[in-house]
């Protein structure tokens, strides 16, 4: 078989641990969606056109619960609003045809970013299409296996709920593991999650994400680290977190 | 559900678009490179809490809450999100039989 550079068989092998990832957890997004109603069709659609991960998880929970549009833009804005970094190291300048320059931005996930900025290191336009390109089509393919067969698991299986506690929980640790300022974000969370309590259960999601989005605003500010510390090393530990994220 | 994809495809896409264009002027800037170091963990840590939110009993809580751990000890024992996620998988589903 041949694995040169820029091959699909080369793609194939490199996305290995986005495939792990997304495979399941694409199964386990098309399964949870069709439990809560939706035409199966609607699972590898979402996939297709939002291809976010766990964003995608909410939002159809979001349209079950029947929130308006607003909430689901500032909800997105908020989940997704670690994205903002990621292109600020995204290779772009490898990117040249129209569609490249579109479409490179639009699959860059967490999975795809931690690839290509410490795994993969593509060097043509082809290899890191073909890279962001392959981890799309094993999450649409996911969320189809799992919105078609989902359906045939009986209603008295409740498994799929644990997949956003689950996905979270492992995410909130791998965040964490790469943090440098670990106290003040839990505590930062902590109270953010006190004040979104207090808050109607609706509110509860935006509530928390503003208030922590705001302490973390006031912790730089007002109790930033050390000028002599080095933020090339945080920005590496932001990196390093966002392996693992959908 | 439609538009409700549509919008949020939208707004995920400009997040990602939006920095590859401005990528150059702002890179340098330390400030924002601390907030977004910081955000990750607390938003994941909110987004756990709210999934705990929707449990329907006390029995469930206390299934997601043993499942997500039972995950997260099998992750830093393996270092291997999915066998991690999938031992959470496990337990959560097994206990469902007996509660």
């Amino acid at each position: 078989m041949n694995t040169e550079k820029g091959s699909l068989a080369w793609a194939l092998r490199v996305t290995v641990p986005v495939a792990m990832g997304y495979l399941p957890l694409g199964m386990a997004f098309g399964a949870y969606s069709v439990s809560l109603g939706f035409a199966p069709y609607l699972a590898p659609l979402t996939a297709l056109v939002v291809f976010a991960g766990s964003i995608e998880f909410l939002l159809v929970g979001l349209v079950a619960a029947s929130v308006g549009l607003a909430q689901i833009v500032v909800t997105t804005l908020l989940v997704n609003s670690r994205h903002i970094f990621y292109g600020f190291s995204y290779p772009s300048h490898l990117l040249h045809s129209p569609f490249a320059k579109v479409y490179g931005p639009y699959a860059l996930t967490d999975e795809a970013y931690a690839l290509i900025s410490s795994g993969v290191h593509p060097t043509t336009q082809r290899e890191l299409l073909l890279v962001q390109g392959v981890s799309h089509f094993y999450w649409v393919f996911g969320a189809a296996v799992g919105a078609f067969a989902g359906g045939l698991v009986p209603d008295s299986f409740d498994g799929f709920d644990f997949a956003l506690t689950g996905l979270f929980s492992l995410l909130f640790v791998d965040a964490l593991a790469g943090a440098s300022r670990r106290v003040a974000i839990l505590a930062a969370a902590g109270v953010s999650i006190g004040v979104g309590l207090l808050l109607p259960r609706s509110l509860f999601l935006l509530g928390a994400m503003l208030c922590y989005a705001l302490l973390c605003v006031l912790l730089v500010r007002f109790a930033g680290s050390r000028p002599g510390r080095s933020s090339g090393r945080r920005g590496h530990g932001s990196a390093t977190a966002a392996e693992g994220t959908v | 559900m439609i538009p409700a994809i549509i919008v949020c495809a939208a707004v995920t896409f400009s997040l990602r678009f939006v920095p590859v264009l401005v990528a150059h002027r702002y890179r340098d800037r330390e400030d924002l490179q601390e907030f977004a170091a910081l955000l990750p963990a607390g938003l994941m840590l909110i987004l756990v809490v709210y999934t705990l939110l929707e449990a329907d009993s006390g029995a469930q809580l206390g299934r997601l809450l043993l499942a997500a751990a039972v995950s997260v000890l099998v992750k830093l024992g393996t270092k291997n999100f999915l066998v991690g996620f999938v031992a959470g998988f496990l337990v959560y589903s097994l206990s469902g039989l007996l509660f």
